[in-house]
């Protein structure tokens, strides 16, 4: 499925977070969408899938295999939610309720679209589960019982367990050690690939981004200011914000023998 | 929640167990007052006057010759059915009341705040009495004043709670995954406030308990044909100087029950969640996805250049 987003603006409280952003997220296809925080990665992100705080004012197109989302009531978007596009947020200690068990929130989705009985529910949930390289036992234990990275697992199981065909992530690995964070970035990679996904991927980091997306927008003060191929940006960024991020990614990264 | 092992982690505490065994008999005791009681409760005999404790008086007698085993045991009916009625009325209340105040536009949500605050600064007892005075005194009042007195409590607490877990990225996620309002509000911020509303609903009931022995003891609760500890506390201590012990019986029945509910208010909240229940991390699982992928960050094109 495609995303296309045109001129998105969105204003709260008088300040424009995203400021006319546009972008083409093709079927099938991994796109990247990197800035420093505060540049309107996640609003943009909260924006496509409708749940921005209720005082946001959107303008501009978000357009879903050409149906347009903007406008829509919190109703006729909640059948989308969690079975056309599905989200993975940034922090999985909060992300998971707390006095649910794993297995159950995995079902959710299910449960919440697919008029699935109680046990097949469950039934799926241990099989996604399995997807994301966590054992049957998961599905009956509690949130504070698992460790930060199975707790993304047992996320992106929820999100891809109703099969969305649009997948938007935002800052998934960022909560993570690294090793875990590679290990969860090879997941978010084959099973999009698996299941014929489109993925839009929000990172601040350069480095994450080459390992899952081709392409990829730069974002500062809530407008595009660069796009192109990953590997492009890394190599020769145009835009100073761009050249930052590089920067930063070196940084970081540089350390390494 | 799996019902099962919430009912084991509650009887696990020694508090829960406790508090569980006294309210099953209080409950017991009300229910088999209702077909049997050792001897009539309301029978006076002026010749067996304040009897001592004995196997056909197992609590003695009072100053007109009533059994007081009997007339405590038909009490404690009065007792349930005031703490379950004011119970219920102060549940709805009080969920009612702070989910308008908490899921509502800003304006209706803002003045329910403001009835809340209003409504919390009348003292209950006196509402009842008021009540009382104008209705006359009945078992109807006190479960009308003291349901909304501690329902409007509830909600005020129950407000600011469904206010914070509104805000979880749980509750995001959750409407991420389809969950319109109803469903996100009963799958996960009911449960998630459970247990901070069920120590106050504990908490209102053993206090309408309190309120009804009390309004009984001044006269405005229950009337002379209903059995109530309150009253038979007023009863009894009118000779509190010449027979000490038979106050005895009520005072520790109206006692042990309210701290038994308040114990069980405190195992529920306990058990409830599953962070305080002793149980292992779950132990490493499934395969690594994928191998050496740390090598990965490094060779990113342009990035070691």
């Amino acid at each position: 499925m495609t995303l296309d987003v045109d001129d998105l603006t969105v204003t709260i409280g008088g300040r424009r977070v995203v400021d006319g952003l546009s972008l083409h997220l093709a079927d099938g296809a991994r796109l990247g969408l990197i800035g420093e925080s505060g540049s309107g990665k996640s609003m943009t992100t909260l924006a496509v899938l409708g749940l921005l705080p209720p005082q946001a004012v959107v303008t501009g197109s978000i357009r879903l295999d050409g149906r347009e989302l903007v406008g829509l009531s919190d109703r006729q978007l909640a059948p989308l939610r969690g079975a056309t596009i599905a989200a993975v947020f940034q922090d999985p200690r909060s992300a998971l309720d707390p006095v649910m068990t794993i297995g159950r929130q995995v079902a959710e989705p299910l449960r919440l679209h697919g008029r699935v009985s109680r046990s097949e529910a469950r039934r799926r949930a241990v099989e996604a589960l399995a997807e994301v390289g966590l054992d049957e036992s998961v599905a009956g234990s509690w949130p504070h019982q698992l460790s930060g990275g199975q707790r993304q697992r047992a996320v992106i199981a929820t999100a891809l367990i109703a099969r969305p065909a649009v997948l938007l992530a935002d800052e998934p690995t960022t909560a993570l050690d690294v090793t875990t964070q590679a290990e969860v970035l090879e997941l978010f990679r084959r099973l999009v690939d698996e299941r014929g996904a489109s993925l839009l991927f929000v990172t601040h980091d350069l480095a994450v981004l080459a390992q899952v997306a081709e392409e990829a927008s730069v974002l500062s003060r809530g407008r595009v200011v660069e796009s192109g191929p990953v590997a492009r940006l890394l190599g020769s960024p145009v835009h100073p914000v761009t050249r930052g991020l590089v920067e930063a990614t070196r940084a970081t990264t540089w350390r390494a023998p | 929640m799996r019902r099962g092992s919430f009912v084991r982690a509650l009887l696990r505490r020694p508090q829960g167990a406790a508090a569980v065994a006294w309210l099953a008999l209080v409950a017991l005791a009300a229910a088999v007052s209702r077909v049997w009681t050792p001897a009539d409760p309301f029978r006076t005999d002026p010749y067996s006057a304040w009897l001592p404790p004995s196997g056909s008086h197992l609590f003695g007698t009072d100053a007109v010759g009533r059994d007081i085993a009997s007339y405590v045991m038909a009490a404690s009916g009065t007792t349930v059915l005031v703490a379950v009625c004011s119970g219920a009325l102060a549940l709805v209340v009080g969920l009612g009341l702070a989910a308008l105040g908490s899921l509502t536009a800003r304006a209706v949500r803002e003045s329910v705040a403001v009835l809340i605050d209003v409504l919390v600064a009348f003292p209950t007892i006196l509402v009842a009495m008021a009540l009382a005075a104008a209705f006359g005194g009945s078992l109807g009042v006190v479960v009308v004043a003291s349901g909304l007195g501690y329902g409007v409590t509830i909600a005020r607490v129950s407000r600011s709670e469904i206010r914070r877990v509104a805000r979880e990225d749980y509750v995001t996620a959750a409407r991420a995954s389809g969950a319109g309002t109803a469903q996100v509000l009963l799958r996960h911020v009911l449960p998630n406030i459970a247990p901070v509303f069920v120590v106050q609903l504990s908490l209102a009931m053993a206090t309408s308990i309190l309120a009804e022995a009390g309004l009984s003891f001044l006269g405005y609760g229950a009337s002379a044909e209903t059995a109530s500890w309150g009253r038979l506390l007023a009863d009894l201590q009118k000779f509190l100087g010449v027979h000490p012990w038979t106050i005895v019986w009520p005072g520790l029945a109206i006692t042990l029950t309210v701290l038994a509910l308040n114990l069980l208010g405190d195992a529920v909240r306990d058990a409830a969640d599953p962070r305080l229940r002793p149980s292992g991390r779950v132990s490493a699982t499934g395969p690594a996805a994928a191998a050496g992928p740390v090598a990965a960050v490094d060779s990113a094109p342009g990035v070691t250049s």
